[in-house]
């Protein structure tokens, strides 16, 4: 073991132009679980900013896949890690927000040190090109009109339409799809009334015409359509939010915390994982880990009895 | 071949009961449509009534099952099961490679009556095989285990 | 068209895009081999690499690797009946039993030939057919796939040589084990027994693996030591060439599956595997001698191989029309693209015109050198059944085992395998075909999924249907598929 740790520090110490580092922690190589699988925008985005962190840290910074039970298997490898900070691992509101109210998972919020968050999905609400609805509320005066279909992968995207629905008055009905890409091609050939995904899977639609934005369904809009507002600026306090950010096992010490922390929160900053995050739709985000830590909690707590009443909750 | 039959649809009887307990817990119609509990529920009843007719009539009563009479005296086969049942129970605590080296070895010397030396070089340079084309060549990441982790360190597999 | 095709073989003459895409042509034919290891997580691996290749060459590189697999995935299905790649698990039924005849040669032979057609077949259509073929994409919804689905199942009937009802006991296991894992619409978890690793439900490498390669691993252990060479060698290298007879009878399923082929890869979630099974079950209805078939009907590869190569390009043309991934592996070449700020979608003609022609090109090239570097192989591998069990025995294992590993990197998935190697083994001894428990699996899933779908949008009005015309002459399809099944065994019968 501590042979090992030397073979695989002394390279990289080395390599760092940070001598003086080497001596404080880390001192060996870093190990991030990403818990979806290979070449999606949570893997890539994280492998961006590991490569960033690694200048920083000193150490490299090594991203493993663990893959699978609705991205729950990658935090419970996590929560079963030793403490020491030199394993870590990412996780969304999916795994550690919502899956927690749908399957039976043995970790809770109270399981993680929380670190910081680097990146926010972005959500859009859109219409195939033929749809008679040409903005927002043409769709919502519809929905009051008649039950309105929408196609979605699930939560948080469906659970930000029955939000909109109970607050306006209008019933959509969700379709759940098995990937974004499912559901897109639903709403283009109009088995489904409307869509809520995320650019990668909207963007090539919309750019060609065939699809029609109609809302942002973030905080913010989508800088490749200034003009399409937030369901917010149209007066609908409905934002759909996600997030990427790093945990670790819970009891990581108080100073390494602090260390990864700084490491992180800088890594964030830099423009290359900006370009890259741009490239798959996403916002970088300086988010801290108190404040993710927050979010978390807070999304937890809401999604319960959201998802209970659309009956997507686990039977207790 | 219809004894095995018989005893497969048995199993199949024993296997709808079993997932009925399972499936009884999921709602057969949700609040908007077919939930979650209607399509295995049809299908454990149909599996039960499959069974039933299976256990009527197996097919033919004539017919040898194929492999022969009795596998579970023959001792190469006791060495194969054995083998692969033991890799997979042992893979999560002790890797691949460890486990994979006895494996071989007890395959070729048990089962196959090979030499203690044939066995030996053969479970070594297998293994062997298998890790330089898997892990090195083609990077793919191994079951972490006691010589995984030394050759991690050397660079010869993934870490992990 | 034309300038744009000798733009794209100006894009390849380059050395390093040619070496780019025979390494993804080599590095794709080793990777479809070796069972487990799909495109998927080829790609993946790749991936890191690629970033630093320019986009035009990092494409070149993983689109060949991607169906340099569907070449690859034959070999280990004809010679050991481990399914090398999950589209070529039909291919074990018999093109292993050819194998066991000393055809081993003609079925590889057939499959590379077949397999060589449906791509470059599959390459014109995405050329000349792409906008079409989009609208069509775009018109199957729900009703549509639980229809066509529900036509797939119906071809089970015609599995059942074993007699219908253990037919129906396995097609109905089949069905049950797609259904583990999160239910696809409620999102509650069904036979998970509180087992992360089911939650996504029971992957296909360790399901086919172990019924097809460790079952049939329990049975050379019985077979008595003196007849110890698994299968019977050709006498000489040329044996890869098939007979005439052989050729003749391929021709048909060859064109068949091409077209079957292309049409399902298209569709999102459908693929290379769905397309090889429909096939499968196509052929079996129509071959003129379907008692043949499990016993080494060369109907029951050629048609297959050629629909799984078809459905590989076929998916293609979403990917590069609509910039929506088909399949898992397109999604992940849509990853790629994306990493180098390649944006996918009929845009890219216009703004990465190099790209696009570059791709199509590439397939072409790609296609020729895999018959190239496959037909001679095809004799040396067929060599390889001299090798004596006991050495190829533990190779077997040991690969399979890394190779179930490999998909999720779960050691669950290899205590599966296992369960489902003896599973076979007790089926197979009790006379029952594996083919229909295989072919519900991949169908289920699809055709519940999507009838919950069409039921959610309609309002659980199942009239909707009559409003569907595709969804509708799918269904009197099946209708009559079931029909023909029965008639046909009662005239059996008769003549018995």
């Amino acid at each position: 073991m501590q042979r090992r740790t030397l073979l695989a520090a002394a390279p990289a110490a080395l390599l760092t132009p940070r001598l003086a580092r080497a001596a404080t922690w880390p001192e060996r190589e870093i190990t991030v679980i990403v818990q979806y699988g290979p070449g999606g925008s949570t893997d890539v985005s994280t492998r961006a900013i590991a490569a960033e962190a690694e200048k920083i840290l000193g150490v490299p910074v090594q991203v493993v896949n663990r893959p699978g039970g609705q991205g729950t298997v990658g935090p419970q490898q996590v929560a079963a890690a030793r403490p020491d900070g030199y394993t870590l691992g990412t996780t969304g509101l999916a795994g550690l927000a919502i899956a927690p109210h749908m399957l039976d998972v043995p970790y809770t919020s109270d399981s993680f040190t929380f670190l910081p968050a680097f990146a926010r999905y972005l959500y859009g609400i859109a219409v195939r090109a033929e749809s008679p609805h040409k903005t927002i509320e043409e769709l919502i005066a519809a929905a009051r009109e008649k039950r309105t279909t929408f196609g979605a992968t699930g939560a948080p995207n469906n659970i930000g339409m029955f939000e909109l629905g109970r607050k306006v008055g209008a019933r959509f009905q969700f379709v759940p799809f098995g990937s974004g890409a499912e559901a897109v091609t639903a709403a283009l050939g109009g088995h489904v009334e409307a869509v809520i995904q995320n650019p990668p899977e909207m963007l090539p639609a919309l750019q060609s015409g065939r699809l029609r934005l109609l809302a942002s369904a973030s905080a913010g809009r989508w800088k490749e359509y200034p003009d399409v507002p937030t369901l917010r600026e149209r007066g609908h306090d409905v934002v759909v939010d996600s997030m990427i950010g790093f945990i670790a096992p819970k009891g990581v010490p108080e100073e390494r915390r602090a260390v990864l922390n700084r490491a992180f929160l800088e890594a964030a900053r830099k423009p290359a994982l900006a370009e890259i995050l741009g490239r798959f739709g996403m916002v970088p985000t300086l988010m801290p880990a108190d404040e993710f830590e927050r979010t978390v909690r807070a999304a937890h707590d809401r999604f319960g009895p959201e998802l209970r009443e659309a009956g997507l909750a686990r039977k207790r | 071949m219809t004894r095995t039959a018989r005893w497969v649809a048995l199993g199949g009887l024993a296997f709808a009961l079993l997932g009925w307990q399972e499936a009884a817990r999921l709602e057969r119609w949700g609040w908007d449509g077919p939930g979650p509990g209607l399509v295995p529920q049809v299908l454990l009843v149909l599996i039960g009534l499959a069974a039933l007719a299976v256990l009527a009539w197996p097919g033919d009563a004539a017919a040898e099952p194929e492999g022969g009479a009795a596998p579970h005296r023959n001792r190469t086969f006791l060495a194969y099961a054995g083998a692969m049942l033991g890799v997979a129970l042992v893979l999560p605590h002790a890797g691949f490679i460890l486990p994979m080296l006895v494996a071989v070895l007890l395959m070729l010397r048990l089962g196959e009556g090979a030499r203690w030396s044939t066995a030996g070089l053969y479970a070594a340079g297998l293994t062997a095989g298998t890790v330089l084309l898997f892990g090195t060549l083609l990077g793919v990441p191994f079951p972490p285990g006691p010589v995984e982790h030394a050759l991690s360190g050397l660079g010869l597999l993934r870490g992990g | 068209m034309m300038d744009g095709l000798l733009h794209g073989f100006a894009v390849l003459s380059t050395w390093q895009n040619l070496s780019l895409c025979l390494l993804g042509a080599v590095l794709g034919t080793v990777v479809g081999v070796l069972p487990g290891l799909g495109p998927a997580t080829t790609i993946a691996l790749l991936l890191p690499i690629t970033l630093k290749l320019d986009p035009t060459g990092a494409i070149i590189l993983l689109a060949g690797i991607y169906y340099g697999v569907a070449y690859g995935g034959t070999l280990t299905s004809v010679l050991m009946r481990i399914p090398g790649e999950a589209s070529s698990v039909v291919t074990c039924l018999d093109g292993y039993e050819m194998a066991r005849k000393g055809r081993a040669g003609a079925a590889l032979g057939i499959a590379a030939l077949g397999s060589f057609f449906a791509g470059t077949v599959g390459i014109l259509g995405v050329m000349l057919l792409s906008p079409p073929l989009a609208e069509l994409v775009i018109a199957f919804g729900p009703w549509e796939y639980a229809a066509l689905m529900l036509a797939g199942l119906s071809l089970i009937a015609f599995f059942a040589a074993s007699g219908l009802a253990k037919a129906a006991l396995m097609a109905l296991l089949g069905l049950l084990l797609g259904s583990v894992g999160i239910d696809p619409i409620a999102g509650t978890p069904r036979f998970t027994f509180g087992i992360p690793e089911l939650v996504d439900g029971i992957n296909i490498t360790p399901l086919a693996l172990g019924l097809f390669g460790l079952s049939e691993l329990l049975f050379l252990a019985l077979v008595p030591a003196a007849k110890s060479e698994i299968l019977r060698p050709p006498a000489s290298l040329l044996g890869f060439l098939p007979s005439r007879e052989e050729a003749r009878r391929s021709v048909a399923p060859v064109l068949r599956g091409t077209g079957l082929g292309f049409l399902v890869g298209l569709l999102p979630g459908g693929g290379a595997v769905l397309a090889s099974f429909l096939s499968y079950a196509v052929e079996k209805r129509l071959a003129r001698r379907p008692q043949e078939f499990g016993r080494g009907a060369v109907e029951g590869v050629a048609g297959p191989e050629a629909a799984n190569n078809a459905g590989t390009a076929g998916a293609f043309i979403p990917l590069l029309t609509l910039g929506i991934p088909a399949n898992a592996v397109t999604a992940l070449l849509l990853g790629a693209l994306l990493i180098h700020g390649v944006q996918p979608g009929p845009m890219i003609l216009e703004r990465q015109p190099e790209i696009y022609w570059g791709v199509i090109a590439s397939m072409y090239l790609g296609n020729v050198l895999l018959l190239v570097l496959n037909l001679p192989l095809v004799g040396l591998f067929v060599r390889a059944l001299e090798i004596p069990r006991r050495f190829m025995a533990a190779a077997i294992l040991s690969i399979c085992v890394i190779g179930v590993y490999s998909t999720n990197l779960a050691s669950f998935d290899v205590l599966l395998a296992v369960g489902f190697g003896l599973l076979g083994f007790v089926l197979r001894r009790g006379g029952f075909d594996l083919g229909p428990l295989v072919l519900a699996y991949v169908l289920g899933p699809t055709f519940e999924r999507s009838l919950r779908q069409g039921l959610l949008i309609s309002d659980g009005d199942l009239t909707e249907l009559l409003h569907r015309p595709i969804a509708l002459g799918f269904i009197a399809a099946a209708v009559l598929t079931l029909l023909a099944a029965v008639l046909l065994r009662n005239r059996a019968r008769v003549a018995d």
